[in-house]
């Protein structure tokens, strides 16, 4: 299994909590406010074009919106293969930092 | 426009027109989103809208903008760092290759140099025929008057030329004409103290040409120095040749033993570059007292070459029309009936180039000649291009297995495609690096032998440097491309089977296909060379009709002692056997002429050549009387009214009965009679067909042009030719010996073709050699495949020589289609080519058998030695199993 670089986990993770409304603008809000980065639109769709091509999101189309000068939004969401790349990202993350407090809780206590 | 991809809804809101993102700001990010603009511009517009509600407008449009240029270092980091990192591989195994098949990549470097250096010698040529006349600062205003004819003289039409009167006329009533000025070459004899040249570079000019051309002055002031009737101007190069050290301004030159002329100034030697190239400027105030005329009244003699520079917005067909309206007052009446057309002007750009006019001051190139040198460039490079596509899909098969572990390791078949894109392309950087060497090697023998000077350094112009770049990316793209298509798609499970699928048949006939092609290419430029061989072959033997061998003709310009002396003189010697005298034959065509003759109709015209000579003129050429006779000191009158026509002359007129009809021409003579008819001989270039001709007697004019023709003995030739010029000492003390060989003249009247003959052979050479090393490739590759063939049909008994059979049978009948197609191609080329020549040999079968045979020799010689390898290798060695 191909592994997920850092981007493409966040951006995996936001569309996930975001449910039915991950689109452009909403990502990148909800990016914000997970790490504090602001990412300019081009490295977003980048990213989500990344992810489209391995298979791990779907897009939808929405509607035409006049705040967006008539253009529509385009929703992005979560495939099988798309849930099961974040589930292997998780747990390999468990295994690599388990027993993370425990390493450091000596450190910060001078122990 | 699509840009904006809107959706019309109907109904925009005032609000949303009023609050947009900045234009020009959307249009670039439009741009910069390829394929992602739906969503990118639609959320940038949204969160813009969001911002300015918030923040107000300025911050937002501030936003927006920053959105375009925060990406672009993720962009380009992201590109460029993988292709980086990949570059650096694919550059080392591209080496790592070139140097592991020495002999494969020497061959395919030397195939792609020795295109590129094709490419480069032309580019150098076309680069420095398209910069004649350039350097004068208003080129691109100055144009030059012409003349289309009515009745073509030698089959052209358009003449150089325009009436004397023309140039003050210009100034003063055309408004759109800033200057213009006349130029009038008249070869003449310069004497400065006791040495004398006669000078064809001799211009009159007007004083106004320092306004139109870039004449820069090394001495002397450009604005006084043509003013003065009399008054010259030198080249630097006559300055040295006539005064070396001594200070030439003041000086008096004795032109044409009949005039002094003060020298004014000194210019600068014209550039190679310029169309005209002249050694002597004199003031053209001069010429016409010369000539005792006026010039206002100089409206038809049109042997001046008028120049006009306009000004920038004139409207030049306005000007042409009111020129033509404005000439024929001026212009008598009869000139513009039976001579004259119409006047128009060409512009100086395109003077170079055009070589069908007459009156030219120096031979022109000719645009068909840079088309067909960039024809045959384009070939060879072509050659040279598929050699390394079939070479390199040949050798296809010793990479399969760095292929398919990359595409096992996650290679996509893009990434395979650009690894050979660049492999082919460092080839043909390679291969131009050894193209320079080659140029730098044979430009010298070029540029002599096309009679230019041509030097590398041309090369250093931004343009030029652009096309070169050009070449080497056009040539590795083309190149590379089909190879790395093949090699991109190999299956890595079937590679590692052992047994890849190179779509054998349809890659395999592409292939042979393109040597096919390359032979095709080979044989129709053998074709033509040896056509073109035979061709001059038959010109330099063909008959002429007349004694043209040891023939020497000198010019009897300023000859003192009487003809009738001079012949009684030289024949004493004896290796002199005859000499006779005539204005003119295919070097200096007597003149043009109208004419006159019994029975004509009023609107009927007739254009002759004319030449005047002496009595025994068609005996000492051995032509032929066919009806009536001679010139013969019997008949006094002959001196004042005889004409021999040629054939073609009374069949042009219509008469049955010739002799004793009235016939003269007109200007020459009153009245004149026909006393005699010669065979048709070819007094001009085989070009043409015969012309009418009309021959009459005339005394010997030592200021006529008159020319002598001596018939000395094939022995001792050097000891009689000095032996002339040392009695010329004393017959024209004035004027240098001006000698030249009949048959040398007459071959210098096809230089053209001479050069077009070996132009062919050469680049023949040189397609055949590249023809041969793909085949040579191809026949390494094939015997290599079928080495665990021949070894099992040698242990199966076949003897050497029919494997031999077996292996070039292929080749054999590639080489025979390629004969087929090539032959009717070659023909039809060449058989248009014959056309510009009246007299021509016929495309015989012996030229298609040798063809044929030629290629095929080189074919079987090509292949034959991978083919004896191959045959006589030891089957145990074959077949073991590795």
């Amino acid at each position: 299994m191909k592994e997920l670089t850092k981007a493409e986990e966040t951006l995996l993770i936001a569309i996930l909590r975001l449910k039915d409304n991950a689109y452009g603008v909403a990502i990148k809000q909800q990016i914000q406010k997970a790490t504090g980065k602001s990412l300019p639109y081009g490295t977003l769709y980048f990213i989500l074009e990344q992810l489209t091509k391995k298979g791990y999101v779907k897009r939808f189309t929405g509607e035409p919106k006049p705040e967006r000068g008539g253009r529509s939004r385009i929703y992005y969401a979560l495939t099988s293969e798309g849930s099961r790349a974040l589930e292997h990202a998780y747990k390999m993350q468990q295994k690599i930092w388990n027993g993370y407090t425990e390493l450091t809780w000596g450190e910060k206590t001078g122990k | 426009m699509e840009w904006i991809h809107r959706v019309d809804l109907g109904r925009e809101d005032r609000q949303m027109k009023r609050t947009k993102p900045p234009k020009l700001a959307e249009k670039i990010l439009c741009i910069l989103s390829f394929s992602k603009k739906i969503g990118i511009l639609g959320d940038t517009e949204e969160e813009y809208r969001m911002i300015r509600s918030e923040k107000g407008r300025f911050k937002a449009d501030v936003w927006y903008v920053w959105q375009i240029f925060r990406p672009l270092p993720f962009f380009i980091r992201s590109n460029i760092y993988w292709s980086a990192t990949m570059l650096k591989n694919y550059l080392i195994i591209a080496l790592r290759n070139i140097k592991r098949n020495k002999v494969y990549s020497v061959i395919n470097m030397l195939g792609l140099a020795t295109g590129m250096a094709c490419c480069i010698l032309i580019t150098i040529y076309i680069q420095f025929e398209f910069s004649y006349d350039r350097y004068h600062p208003n080129a691109d205003r100055i144009y030059r008057v012409m003349i289309n004819m009515k009745d073509p003289i030698q089959e052209r039409t358009q003449f150089v030329g325009s009436p004397a009167g023309l140039v003050p006329v210009l100034t003063e009533n055309f408004p759109e004409v800033v200057t213009a000025a006349a130029i009038k070459a008249e070869s003449s004899l310069v004497k400065y103290k006791d040495i004398f040249f006669g000078e064809r570079r001799f211009y009159y000019a007007d004083p106004e040409i320092f306004k139109i051309f870039y004449l820069p002055l090394v001495k002397g002031d450009p604005k006084t120095a043509l003013e003065k009737p009399y008054s010259i101007l030198i080249s630097q190069e006559i300055a040295s040749r006539y005064f070396e050290k001594e200070e030439p301004l003041g000086k008096t030159l004795h032109v044409d033993n009949r005039h002094d002329f003060m020298i004014a100034g000194v210019f600068q030697d014209i550039l190679e570059n310029s169309h005209f190239h002249c050694d002597f400027l004199a003031s053209i105030s001069s010429h016409f007292q010369n000539i005792g005329r006026e010039r206002a009244t100089g409206w038809n003699n049109f042997g001046y070459k008028t120049y006009i520079l306009f000004h920038e917005m004139a409207d030049l067909s306005e000007f042409s029309r009111k020129i033509n309206e404005y000439c024929r007052k001026f212009i008598p009446a009869e000139t513009l009936q039976k001579i004259v057309d119409d006047l128009w002007i060409q512009p100086l750009a395109d003077i170079h180039f055009y070589n069908q006019a007459l009156g030219e001051l120096e031979t022109n190139a000719d645009i068909r000649n840079i088309f067909l040198f960039s024809a045959i460039s384009f070939c060879i490079l072509l050659i040279a291009c598929f050699n390394y596509m079939n070479l390199a899909t040949a050798r296809s098969a010793f990479r399969t297995r760095e292929v398919g572990l990359r595409k096992v390791v996650g290679a996509q078949r893009r990434q395979i495609i650009n690894q050979f894109m660049g492999e082919s392309l460092t080839t043909a950087l390679f291969s131009f690096g050894i193209s320079l060497l080659l140029v730098r090697i044979f430009l010298p023998m070029f540029s002599s032998y096309i009679n230019r000077p041509l030097s590398f350094s041309q090369l250093s112009g931004l343009s030029e440097v652009f096309i070169l770049i050009g070449i080497i990316v056009i040539v590795g793209i083309f190149s590379g491309v089909y190879p790395a298509l093949v090699l991109s798609s190999f299956q890595p499970v079937n590679i590692f089977r052992g047994m890849w699928s190179k779509r054998s048949k349809g890659s395999f006939y592409f292939r042979n296909s393109l040597v096919v092609l390359q032979f095709i290419a080979s044989i129709i430029l053998i074709i033509c060379s040896v056509v073109t061989y035979q061709q001059l072959r038959y010109i330099r033997n063909k008959d002429l009709g007349f004694n043209r061998n040891h023939i020497l003709i000198i010019s009897g310009w300023g000859l003192r002692p009487s003809f009738e002396s001079v012949k009684h003189e030289l024949l004493q010697n004896p290796h002199v056997l005859d000499i006779t005298h005539a204005n003119g034959m295919h070097w200096n065509l007597g003149y043009v002429c109208f004419c006159q003759w019994q029975g004509k109709d009023e609107d009927e015209n007739l254009i002759t050549h004319g030449i005047s000579v002496g009595y025994n003129f068609i005996d000492f050429y051995d032509l032929e009387i066919v009806e009536g006779r001679n010139f013969s000191r019997e008949f006094s009158t002959d001196n004042e009214n005889a004409y021999i026509l040629n054939e073609t002359a009374v069949r042009a007129i219509g008469w049955e009965n010739p002799l004793g009809k009235k016939f003269f021409i007109d200007g020459e003579r009153e009245k004149g009679v026909v006393v005699g008819v010669v065979k048709d001989f070819h007094f001009a270039s085989l070009h043409l067909a015969i012309q009418p001709l009309a021959i009459d007697l005339s005394p010997f004019e030592p200021f006529n042009y008159d020319w002598i023709s001596l018939k000395i003995s094939p022995q001792d030739v050097s000891d009689t030719l000095s032996f002339l010029e040392k009695n010329w000492q004393v017959y024209s003390p004035d004027h240098p010996i001006n000698y030249f060989f009949l048959d040398d003249s007459l071959d210098r009247l096809y230089r053209t073709e001479q050069r077009l003959g070996q132009i062919f052979s050469r680049f023949t050479a040189i397609a055949v050699f590249l023809a041969c090393l793909g085949l040579f490739g191809l026949a390494i590759f094939t015997a290599e495949q079928r080495t665990k063939e021949i070894g099992i049909r040698k242990v199966l008994g076949a003897s050497v020589p029919s494997v031999l059979m077996l292996l070039s049978r292929e080749f054999i009948k590639w080489v025979f289609v390629a004969n087929l197609i090539a032959w009717p191609i070659g023909y039809t080329i060449m058989h248009q080519w014959l056309q510009s020549f009246a007299y021509k040999t016929h495309i015989g079968w012996l030229v298609i058998a040798l063809a044929a045979a030629l290629s095929l020799g080189i074919a079987l010689l090509t292949v034959s030695y991978q083919a004896v390898k191959a045959a006589t290798a030891n089957p145990a060695d074959s077949l073991r199993y590795e």
